[in-house]
């Protein structure tokens, strides 16, 4: 892997947690930085937050910094992580605990927080070691702030309001908003809710600065990020890379292809679909992503090999999408399942006369309408895959053949 | 007021009972699951009564004015109360 990484950093990815005397060796302690400096200097970063939705992360300490809300505020590290193909935070709190309780205790002095949540997937049981055995690393007066709390399974429970939700209730549905996290979450106070790989970043540049952070990275979006690389190539799983890094390059660093791949899927189960001659030279950059229709999202990067079928991939994971609603905003429910069923049956060339027309027209019948972001992320997956395996959905639903090599009629399910 | 009336709703609350396209069919028409499509932009000087039935109507309390309440004052409007 590169020999200039920042997050990972240290010793060996072998599945240990760092314990605190290396980190501390490594890295120094965490230093004390007066709270309008460091929300300064994340706003100078530029640096998006990297659990999805891509918020900026310096306006959002400063929303709470400056907000109205009421109540001494809280921090919540987001480590979730339900996102099924990426693993990028798992990894990070498995090897690197003390950078992300860094992050957070860092939070919470700029913010004057008084309680630190460590949202840990539950079913990432060597990230939910790590961290719990790094809080008891250290000093009593951190370990007094520092809570590890067992996220729920479920692919919306990492969603900021249902984090929040859980950590109030023990219910990972999303709520209504308003009112905005950022001035009642947790316990009603002001909270931020922050990827647990965006307060490892600020761990990082409260040591070395803003300028520091902006020296790596090639498009607008600066700096390194963790991404995740699946499907044909040598070495899948995590990577740290520039950002603006092309496709290409970043395949090379996993090893190099092993198979001939037709499409990407960039962002997650929430992302975006493009062909892979549109996305080889692409910069995986949200800026330079955006630009052409795609998003960069949680950095998952998905290829699909030929032989693979997309209409297949797409329905399952809409299948996937639509079994993890919340099951509370009436769209989200019946609409998901509709469309679930209806591109499961053109997978399975059983389409019916309307449901490809149906398919495009509930993607756009369900974004933008639930109190979360949910039906929104998979209506983009369905939709770009409708796009991007238009030929391959055509002949499924109207010849019931699969285009994909090697995949036969019938041959699903 | 001089900012333009807008409708907005609780999804969670929305059960899909179709009221308020009842109170306001020139303004809200149901999905293919029953539930409200409410109107892009602001809510047109001559169809703001039928708006205020459709809030005032719903069983949920999900259909609300957005910001701070609907247009002449008070949550009901101006008129208050049911027609």
């Amino acid at each position: 892997m590169s020999p200039t990484e920042r997050l990972l950093a240290g010793p060996p990815l072998d599945g240990r947690a760092e314990p605190l005397a290396s980190h501390r060796a490594r890295l120094g302690e965490l230093p004390t930085v007066p709270a309008a400096e460091m929300i300064a200097a994340l706003e100078a970063t530029g640096m998006l937050g990297r659990g999805g939705a891509g918020f900026p992360v310096g306006r959002k300490w400063r929303a709470i910094a400056e907000g109205s809300g009421r109540g001494t505020p809280v921090v919540v590290a987001n480590g979730a992580e339900g996102e099924p193909e990426s693993a990028k935070d798992r990894v990070l709190m498995a090897h690197r605990p003390h950078l992300v309780v860094d992050g957070a205790l860092l939070a919470a002095r700029t913010l004057g927080a008084d309680r630190v949540e460590l949202y840990v997937g539950r079913e990432h049981s060597a990230a939910v070691q790590a961290v719990r055995a790094a809080v008891d690393e250290r000093p009593a007066a951190d370990r007094a702030l520092l809570h590890v709390v067992e996220a729920p399974l479920g692919y919306v429970a990492g969603e900021s309001t249902a984090v929040v939700h859980y950590v109030n209730a023990k219910d990972a549905r999303p709520l209504a908003t308003p009112p905005r996290m950022s001035e009642r979450g947790v316990r009603n106070r002001p909270t931020l809710v922050q990827n647990v790989e965006s307060l490892a970043q600020a761990a990082l540049i409260a040591r070395n600065g803003p300028d520091w952070f902006r020296e790596r990275g090639r498009g607008a979006n600066r700096g390194t990020a963790l991404v995740t690389i699946a499907g044909p190539v040598r070495h899948e799983g995590v990577a740290e890379i520039d950002l603006g890094t092309p496709l290409a390059e970043l395949v090379e660093l996993a090893g190099g292809l092993t198979g001939t791949p037709q499409a990407v899927l960039i962002g997650g189960y929430f992302g975006t679909w493009a062909r892979i001659e549109d996305a080889w030279d692409l910069p995986l950059e949200p800026e330079s992503l955006k630009a052409a229709g795609l998003t960069f999202g949680c950095g998952l990067v998905r290829l699909l090999d030929a032989r693979s079928c997309g209409v297949d991939y797409s329905a399952r994971i809409m299948d996937f999408l639509a079994a993890g609603s919340a099951m509370q905003c009436g769209p989200c429910k019946y609409g998901l399942a509709d469309l679930a069923g209806a591109s499961g049956r053109v997978a399975a060339f059983g389409a019916k006369a309307t449901d490809l027309i149906d398919i495009d027209r509930w993607t756009g019948l369900v974004t933008g309408r639930g109190a979360c972001r949910h039906p929104d992320g998979a209506a983009q997956q369905m939709g770009t895959a409708m796009a991007v395996f238009a030929d391959d959905f055509a002949s499924h639903a109207a010849r019931g053949r699969c285009l994909a090599e090697g995949i036969s009629m019938g041959g699903r399910r | 007021m001089s900012r333009e009336p807008r409708l907005t709703i609780d999804w969670i609350a929305c059960n899909g009972y179709g009221v308020c396209e009842a109170a306001a069919p020139d303004l809200i028409v149901l999905d293919d699951w029953g539930y409200p499509i409410l109107p892009d932009g602001p809510i047109p000087p001559d169809l703001v009564p039928q708006a205020r039935r459709a809030v005032n109507d719903c069983p949920m309390l999900a259909l609300a004015w957005e910001g701070d309440g609907a247009p002449g004052g008070g949550r009901l409007g101006r008129l208050g109360g049911r027609r």
